[in-house]
């Protein structure tokens, strides 16, 4: 796949993924969740995945990971050269948590409730350093809380989850996820349970982290105002694939994928009233119930009949690489 | 228009929570004196974060939970003097729509007993009800093979529908929505914003709308209420708060929701609030939001600030409730297409 707006073509992505497929088993025949992803991640780079509830963006992200129980993942995920999909579980551990972390939407929920949140961060380290005293691996808790601006950090490296806001609880979170230094940060959705003057510290922050650790972020978002502001590139997710990705001027300038486009029309702004456009009808594709062709044919304004037959794949139509045949046939006149 | 009436009026509505903290009893001051009005086929938003008492407010006004203290006159009855009964018969007129319908849908009633069952509480003659079942599915876009299925058979989306059909399903003149998009996916939201809009035109409703989110309000509001901890801190009509904000809080939350364009979003300067959102157990003296406020001075820890402005007699106009209001000159929306 050429891959566009990559910062640079000669340096090695840190993460690249390649017809990645996640099939769940369910009691009505396998569910195809990720049906052949391909993308690639470089160092101190943002991506952000977009897409909505059942579009697959998550999954792709812990099937990466192992996190995923039942499914079974095919395809290729390399960080740094080494293959993650089918590694031993051992060497995937020693992986996870240190040079790839995640942090997730619910931090209430990925806390341990009985334990300070000092102790949950000296865990983490530990886990992966065995000769870390206990000492260090404190001291190091209360700097890290301190790089993640919360206040008065040596009171609060012996709270519990419970006495912290939800915005700090993000924090705490964030700070378990930088603890190792990794090289990739994987957020799902980091902001959405909090509020939006919560999100802006949040998302400052995130940034921050990233330039100082040249961290390469993966953003796993429904909301296209956090991507604008925060992300290098973007990856529009439908019913398991991407459809379109591009840099991420280019897919809010000149959207090419007619779901990528409604997306961005039906989006609430704040900077004008407008009407409410009702722009993509109907209801989403699920993995259960997966339409012929192109997924997105029976909810696209521009569909013509070919789109029932075949499932286009990504090629470069205006500035963006975009899955849509009737568009590419527009492009090519 | 103004000399119309309006359908509600709430003034100083206060709601405290008694809760036990270190074992002894203490008062959450969840409202703090509230009032606004809503005229007839007009959208009057609340919108705040979490913990500001926008919901608390939403839920006093119907008395789904009672108000501590305050008068909320509905078409000039103050509904907290009436009894049970008398309340339900007011009930008639005013309805409340939930964030989440999965949550205030009984699972196993199918869409036929969720919508009969308020007809029913309401003396509806029986031979009315099927046809008017009928209706609120036309309605709401539904259709007549939905009606025996269970809320688990629909998509969040249907379900809200369904929702709102069930708040419809008596005629009431004015509906309180309390986030009810929020759970939804955009291309979902949109459908049913659009819904909610044109049933406001084609029925004259009335909409108290709670939201947090900024951009959706903007969509459907003519007026807007913003609340910090428990009070009303600017109010005006929709365009004046957007684009001309006074208070400091205002202008920071207009500041802080994202814009879908990498344009404007890297030329914005954004105010990023410091600190977190004081306890409304004991919330600060004076003006409350002052403990984040740049522009806070000793005045603001000694004095509350009223909410004043041009405010007419029926408070219609924008008002603010800060000692220093005025524009925040280096921050801007960015270009308004």
């Amino acid at each position: 796949m050429t891959d566009v707006g990559a910062t640079s073509r000669e340096r090695t992505p840190v993460l690249s993924v390649r017809d990645l497929r996640v099939t769940f088993p369910t009691s009505t025949g396998p569910a195809p969740a990720v049906r052949g992803v391909d993308f690639d991640l470089y160092s101190g780079e943002a991506l952000a995945i977009v897409g909505e509830s059942g579009s697959g963006k998550s999954v792709t992200m812990l099937a990466m990971l192992g996190l995923l129980g039942r499914a079974a993942v095919t395809g290729s995920a390399k960080f740094d050269g080494t293959e993650l999909v089918g590694l031993d579980p051992a060497k995937l551990r020693a992986i996870r948590g240190s040079k790839v972390s995640m942090i997730f939407q619910d931090p209430m929920t990925s806390l341990n409730p009985v334990l300070t949140v000092g102790r949950q961060i000296s865990l983490v380290m530990r886990a992966h350093d065995s000769k870390l005293s206990k000492a260090a691996a404190a001291a190091r808790a209360v700097d890290l809380l301190e790089q993640v601006a919360i206040s008065r950090p040596q009171t609060r490296v012996h709270s519990y989850p419970h006495e912290l806001s939800g915005g700090m609880r993000q924090r705490v979170m964030i700070a378990m996820a930088i603890a190792n230094n990794p090289e990739v940060l994987i957020a799902d959705e980091p902001t959405t349970a909090l509020d939006v003057t919560v999100q802006a510290q949040i998302m400052e922050l995130l940034g921050k982290l990233r330039e100082e650790h040249n961290l390469a972020l993966v953003l796993i978002t429904h909301d296209l105002g956090v991507v604008a502001g925060a992300t290098d590139r973007v990856n529009v997710m439908y019913a398991g694939r991407v459809v379109e990705t591009g840099a991420v001027d280019a897919v809010f300038r000149v959207p090419v994928h007619p779901y990528t486009r409604g997306l961005l029309e039906c989006l609430p702004r704040l900077d004008a009233r407008q009407e409410v456009q009702v722009s993509i009808p109907g209801m989403a594709a699920t993995p259960q119930s997966l339409p012929s062709g192109c997924p997105f044919h029976p909810r696209c304004r521009y569909a013509v009949d070919s789109c029932a037959d075949v499932e286009p794949s990504l090629e470069p139509i205006g500035e963006t690489l975009a899955a849509c045949s009737v568009m590419a046939g527009v492009a090519a006149q | 228009m103004k000399e119309i009436e309006p359908i509600l009026a709430v003034t100083g509505l206060v709601k405290e929570f008694k809760v036990r903290e270190h074992g002894r009893q203490v008062d959450v001051h969840a409202v703090s004196g509230v009032s606004f009005s809503v005229y007839p086929g007009e959208t009057l938003a609340i919108v705040g974060e979490s913990g500001c008492g926008k919901s608390t407010t939403g839920r006093c006004v119907l008395r789904l939970i009672e108000p501590t203290a305050g008068e909320v006159l509905f078409r000039g009855t103050d509904l907290l003097t009436l009894d049970s009964k008398a309340l339900r018969k007011q009930r008639r007129h005013m309805q409340f729509v939930f964030q989440d319908a999965q949550a205030s849908l009984h699972p196993r009633m199918t869409v036929r007993r969720l919508l009969a069952e308020p007809l029913e509480v309401h003396d509806v003659p029986k031979e009315q009800i099927e046809q008017r079942i009928h209706e609120l599915l036309g309605l709401v876009q539904l259709r007549d093979e939905h009606l025996d299925r269970y809320p688990h058979e629909f998509s969040g989306g249907q379900r809200q529908r369904i929702g709102i059909a069930r708040a419809l399903a008596i005629s009431p003149d004015l509906l309180v929505l309390d986030e009810p998009v929020s759970a939804l996916d955009v291309s979902i939201q949109a459908e049913i914003m659009r819904l909610l809009i044109d049933l406001r035109q084609r029925l004259g409703l009335s909409y108290v709308f709670i939201a947090h989110d900024l951009a959706v309000v903007r969509q459907i509001a003519d007026r807007v209420a913003v609340m910090y901890l428990g009070k009303i801190v600017e109010t005006g009509p929709a365009e004046q708060v957007y684009n001309d904000p006074q208070h400091p809080y205002t202008q920071a939350l207009l500041s802080a929701v994202p814009i879908p364009d990498p344009n404007i979003e890297h030329s914005r300067q954004r105010i990023v609030l410091s600190g977190e959102l004081p306890s409304p157990i004991d919330p600060p003296s004076g003006c409350r939001f002052r403990t984040r406020c740049w522009r806070a001075e000793d005045r603001c820890a000694d004095e509350e600030p009223l909410l004043v402005g041009q405010a007419h007699a029926n408070g219609d106009g924008h008002a603010v409730a800060c000692h220093f209001p005025g524009p925040e000159v280096s921050v801007e929306l960015g270009a308004t297409v």
